[in-house]
């Protein structure tokens, strides 16, 4: 499903240059639940912006699907976001001024999909999978930040994508909240989304299926664990 | 993304931010309310100083006889001999020719003596035309009648005579009404009293009596008319009626001809370009009221692009296209400065309608005006809104999602 081969990213902030990531090969197959650990600064979540096409590598290859992504044009990019790449953020990301339904419903206004009444019975339909019908009219200052972080889970999932990318879900989360994100995640995969999760919690990592290593942008360790 | 979900989001981001919204159309509102009001006004304006010029009588033209030598006739000339002007097919020959000449009245004119009391008076009579007469002289009957079909038709010995202070003095402010008076020695009586015509009559004598044109031709033997009075039908199309005029009457007298046709006041133009002035300045200063709207308007979109970069990298890390995000901010400033323009439209309006009212000026409503409203809202929605959406589209999404 995923292919990098010799993928860099530089920053170029004025006369500096940071290298996030260097030369890393990766390779991801459908269905696996992959996390990448590493210190801060190792480029964990720069690797995740290029997997989820929000970003490009500065250097090196990346295939999506057997597709070269640097060919594609910014508007197929964004049309890779909507259907086949579900984001969740450390931070939630979700819109402060929105209620729950609206956060759900805009992944399929973005993609222009069904209409407001189709809307929201899919939104409805997501909040019941993650468990929190009952916040549908919040705002998202009005709920905890478990459950924050569940509506960003089940807005990424809306549009039904083939892969999930989490950085960091649960490094806002009290220990019980990430246990039940976490719960969620492990249901996903087994039902078959390919989930790639960036944490710096080894606690975490060791739930997951495989673990990747970062430092200094170099992928020093790549684990499969039974 | 749909049309309808551009709405949606869009006042869903007004709503939060609503007292800045409100503050922000302000400009656009002010705007947009001078224009209407400029264009009300100066419309309403211009319009009252033609209705003033025409109850002057200065939408009229007249057809005289040329006087010989370059000068007018002196009145003891006329007062011999009238001169003759036009048969009745010339009338129609002009009528057919001029589009913009409204009414059309050939009269008789001619220096006559009344007397009353013992006393001779030489007054103006005026052998006309019904109904012409009445729209063309602005005859308003106040007392008795005006002549009928029967009284023309029968050359009735009647007249009505104009309400001034000639009369007052003559009669001493109380007009014959009902009563014979004698003219040229015979009798005629008096069947109503006009208020002021609209304008003056060029012969000798000060008080205006009117006769139908038959009875005066039956009493002085003329056959023919001195004078044909015209009214153009827009009182800013004068100097265009009067070249109509002169170029019929070249083709059907030849040149030179023995007619010509009277001046207009200067003043009619004059009037039509201070009124015209005033709504270039009302104009101006909307149109600078506008632009400092949309610099409003421009101010406030950045200021959202700014505060919502982080909302950009989320919407864009959830599929949205750039020209999705494009679209919402001009969207957004689009209804801004619709929602100011439609206020400023209300309130162009309503001011107008008072101010209209208490200077007294007609109050004159187009919808043009109201489109037009529209439509500059609509504009200085696009162009304030534009660079601030393209910033917004083109923010990359890992810059923005790393604002806080």
């Amino acid at each position: 499903m995923i292919k990098l081969r010799g993928v860099s990213k530089i920053y170029r902030c004025g006369a500096l240059e940071v290298r996030a990531l260097r030369e890393i090969d990766l390779e991801i197959k459908r269905g696996e639940f992959v996390s990448v650990i590493g210190p801060s600064g190792s480029g964990k979540s720069t690797l995740l912006h290029i997997i989820g096409c929000l970003d490009l590598p500065s250097a090196g290859e990346y295939l999506f699907d057997g597709n070269a992504v640097k060919n594609l044009s910014d508007d197929e990019l964004s049309e890779m976001r909507s259907r086949k790449i579900g984001f969740v953020f450390q931070f939630f990301n979700l819109f402060p001024h929105s209620t729950v339904l609206r956060n759900l419903e805009l992944p399929m206004i973005f993609a222009g999909l069904g209409s407001a009444k189709y809307r929201m019975r899919m939104a409805m339909k997501a909040l019941y999978e993650v468990g929190i019908p009952e916040k549908a009219r919040f705002t998202p200052t009005e709920i905890s930040g478990g459950e924050q972080q569940k509506v960003a889970i089940a807005r990424a999932l809306i549009n039904k994508p083939a892969l999930l990318l989490a950085d960091e879900p649960t490094g806002n989360l009290d220990s019980k909240s990430s246990e039940k994100i976490i719960s969620i995640l492990k249901e996903l995969n087994y039902w078959g989304t390919t989930i790639i999760l960036v944490t710096h919690d080894e606690k975490i990592a060791g739930q997951t299926k495989r673990i990747i290593s970062l430092h200094d942008g170099e992928k020093i360790k790549d684990e499969i664990l039974s | 993304m749909k049309i309808k979900d551009y709405f949606l989001l869009t006042f869903e981001s007004l709503t939060i931010h609503k007292f800045r919204a409100f503050l922000s159309i302000l400009g656009i509102t002010i705007g947009v309310a001078a224009v209407i009001g400029g264009v009300v006004l100066g419309v309403g304006n211009s319009e009252m100083i033609m209705q003033k010029l025409a109850e002057s009588g200065a939408d009229a033209l007249a057809i005289y006889v040329k006087p010989k030598g370059g000068e007018m006739p002196s009145s003891e000339k006329i007062f011999y001999e009238p001169n003759v002007a036009a048969t009745k097919a010339d009338i129609q020959y002009i009528k057919k020719k001029c589009s913009a000449l409204g009414d059309i009245t050939p009269y008789i004119v001619l220096p006559v003596t009344l007397r009353h009391e013992g006393k001779y008076h030489i007054v103006k009579a005026l052998g006309v035309m019904i109904p012409q007469a009445v729209g063309v002289f602005g005859v308003k009957v106040i007392g008795g009648r005006f002549f009928s079909d029967f009284d023309v038709e029968s050359k009735s010995k009647v007249c009505v005579i104009e309400k001034t202070e000639f009369s007052d003095e003559i009669f001493g402010g109380k007009i014959p009404l009902g009563e014979a008076v004698l003219i040229g020695g015979e009798k005629y009586k008096v069947i109503g009293v006009t208020e002021r015509m609209r304008f003056r009559f060029g012969s000798p004598g000060r008080l205006t009596m009117l006769f139908p044109s038959t009875t005066l031709q039956e009493a002085t033997g003329f056959r023919d008319f001195t004078t044909i009075q015209l009214r153009v039908k827009k009182i800013k199309d004068i100097s265009r009626a009067r070249f109509q005029l002169n170029q019929a009457l070249l083709q059907r007298f030849g040149s030179p001809s023995k007619l010509m046709v009277s001046e207009y006041g200067g003043f009619i133009q004059m009037a039509l370009e201070v009124s015209s002035l005033l709504t270039v300045i009302i104009i101006g200063i909307a149109v600078i009221s506008l632009t400092v709207g949309g610099i409003g308007i421009m101010n406030v979109m950045m200021t959202a692009v700014a505060e919502r970069t982080r909302e950009i990298g989320m919407a864009k890390a959830i599929g949205a296209k750039k020209n999705s995000i494009m679209l919402m901010f001009l969207t957004e400033s689009i209804i801004l400065s619709l929602l100011g323009g439609t206020l400023g439209i209300l309130l162009g309006l309503g001011i107008s309608k008072l101010v209209t009212l208490a200077i007294g000026v007609p109050f004159i409503n187009q919808p043009w005006v109201i489109i037009l409203g529209f439509f500059l809202s609509v504009a200085v929605g696009v162009v304030s809104g534009s660079y601030p959406a393209k910033r917004a589209a083109e923010l990359e999404p890992v810059e923005a999602l790393r604002q806080f």
